[in-house]
């Protein structure tokens, strides 16, 4: 279910089809304790109220994407292009330091790469979603690969509404971008790229 | 500050063969962004310089490196597609007149409904989808092939030229895979050439932030970070 991004409906739904436990489906208590077990991974943690919904942290659920993709063998590097065009290879662990942030590391300083975009769509009651991708993998942008970060309702997208909707997510950012994220052990600095329709 | 004094410092973005000197930095976007936080320019007692505020009235919620913006493909595509398209009957109005632009357009429309199996969708601006646009590209030649009889030869050959190298461009631009630098270095070439054929031959076109963004922010971001698609908005729009 989660490798495939299912939601527990669209579970039900093929269980149902297959026939359930003979079609070779697992038990419905297996599911619910197992989707129990998911439900509570700090980086599947979400908010809700009536109108909008996201993932209470930021950190938490790009690190279990990275956690995921490091396991599964999927995890691949992205070496910026230098002026000579040449791959930069990554020869430095990443090291926080206390400069002003969204200071640009060295292209030789091993990083992971997260785009972050907002997108405004739907009819009668449009929404925004927030949406993170992270380019170290063979197919970010499928379906099963990105992170949907939050939503919430998109009536007007004037500059005073945009930062009633994503300036929550700033505080979680910012951390991020100073002192790094975790992978396979190791400190990485985030190399973060703006992306969406809606700027930011 | 007069405009030829901002022309000095920033360029000009109708100066298409004229690549900005220097990419922006994160220190001039904090210095914008703030340039207005007291209030609306017109109600400060000495207004803030053009070279200043970049054009930049309200502050971003967040302020990064410019150079790591990704241009937003899906809307390149969109845009880049629809001004070829309009491009195409500016032509048949330039040398024919308003009549005879009305009447090309019936043909072209044609040709997108039965050629390249398009409509447009009610969204979007009312332009096509992305996956129609590729669809254009690619049947361009059903395109210009109705525009026969109301252009000249000479000018139908190069609309012929630009749709093909556009066709080459956009498949280049969505691929979500690492682009090899070679062919990331034609593609530089190929939106550099386009963009001043079609100012040489439609000197009333005036160059888009999107045109802009084609020729000079797309490449350089490709030949860096090798991919484009990889970094673009498809996620945020499936």
């Amino acid at each position: 279910m989660t490798q495939h991004s299912l939601s527990v409906a669209t579970w039900s739904a093929l269980r149902k089809a297959y026939g359930g436990t003979e079609g070779g489906f697992a038990p419905r208590e297996v599911m619910r304790a197992a989707t129990r077990a998911i439900s509570a991974d700090p980086g599947r943690q979400t908010w809700t109220d009536d109108r909008r919904a996201r993932l209470v942290s930021l950190r938490n659920a790009l690190e279990c994407s990275l956690v995921e993709l490091v396991a599964s063998g999927q995890f691949r590097e992205r070496l910026v292009r230098g002026t000579d065009a040449l791959p930069v290879p990554h020869t430095s662990a990443y090291r926080p330091t206390s400069e002003a942030a969204y200071a640009l590391h060295a292209d030789h300083v091993a990083d992971v790469h997260l785009c972050l975009g907002l997108d405004k769509g739907g009819r009668g009651v449009p929404t925004a979603k927030l949406v993170a991708t992270i380019p170290n993998q063979e197919r970010p942008m499928s379906r099963e690969s990105f992170i949907l970060l939050a939503t919430m309702p998109c009536t007007s997208d004037a500059n005073a509404d945009l930062h009633e909707m994503v300036g929550r997510w700033m505080g979680d950012l910012q951390p991020l971008l100073d002192s790094g994220v975790s992978v396979n052990g190791s400190l990485r600095a985030v190399h973060l790229f703006q992306t969406g329709d809606l700027s930011f | 500050m007069g405009s030829t004094e901002l022309l000095t410092v920033c360029g000009s973005m109708q100066d298409e063969e004229a690549p900005p000197t220097s990419l922006r930095t994160r220190a001039e976007l904090q210095v914008a962004a703030v340039s207005f936080a007291d209030g609306p320019n017109d109600a400060l007692p000495i207004p803030v310089p053009a070279a200043e505020h970049r054009s930049i009235e309200r502050c971003p919620v967040l302020d990064v490196e410019p150079r790591q913006i990704v241009p937003a493909l899906l809307h390149l595509t969109l845009g880049i597609t629809g001004h070829a398209l309009r491009l195409g009957i500016e032509v048949v109005v330039f040398e024919s007149g308003a009549a005879a632009g009305a009447e090309a357009a019936r043909p072209v429309g044609v040709a997108l409904l039965l050629s390249a199996r398009v409509c447009p969708v009610p969204y979007q601006g009312g332009g096509f989808e992305g996956r129609d646009c590729h669809r254009i590209a690619q049947r361009s030649a059903a395109v210009c092939d109705a525009l026969v009889g109301h252009l000249s030869a000479a000018r139908l050959m190069k609309r012929r030229r630009a749709w093909a190298e556009w066709s080459e461009v956009i498949s280049v631009l969505n691929r979500a895979e690492d682009v090899p630098v070679a062919n990331a270095r034609v593609l530089q070439t190929t939106v550099s050439r386009v963009a001043s054929g079609l100012r040489a031959t439609l000197p009333w076109m005036s160059v888009t932030p999107k045109l802009h963004s084609r020729v000079h922010h797309a490449p350089t971001f490709l030949l860096r970070f090798g991919s484009l698609g990889l970094y673009a908005e498809h996620a945020h729009e499936a």
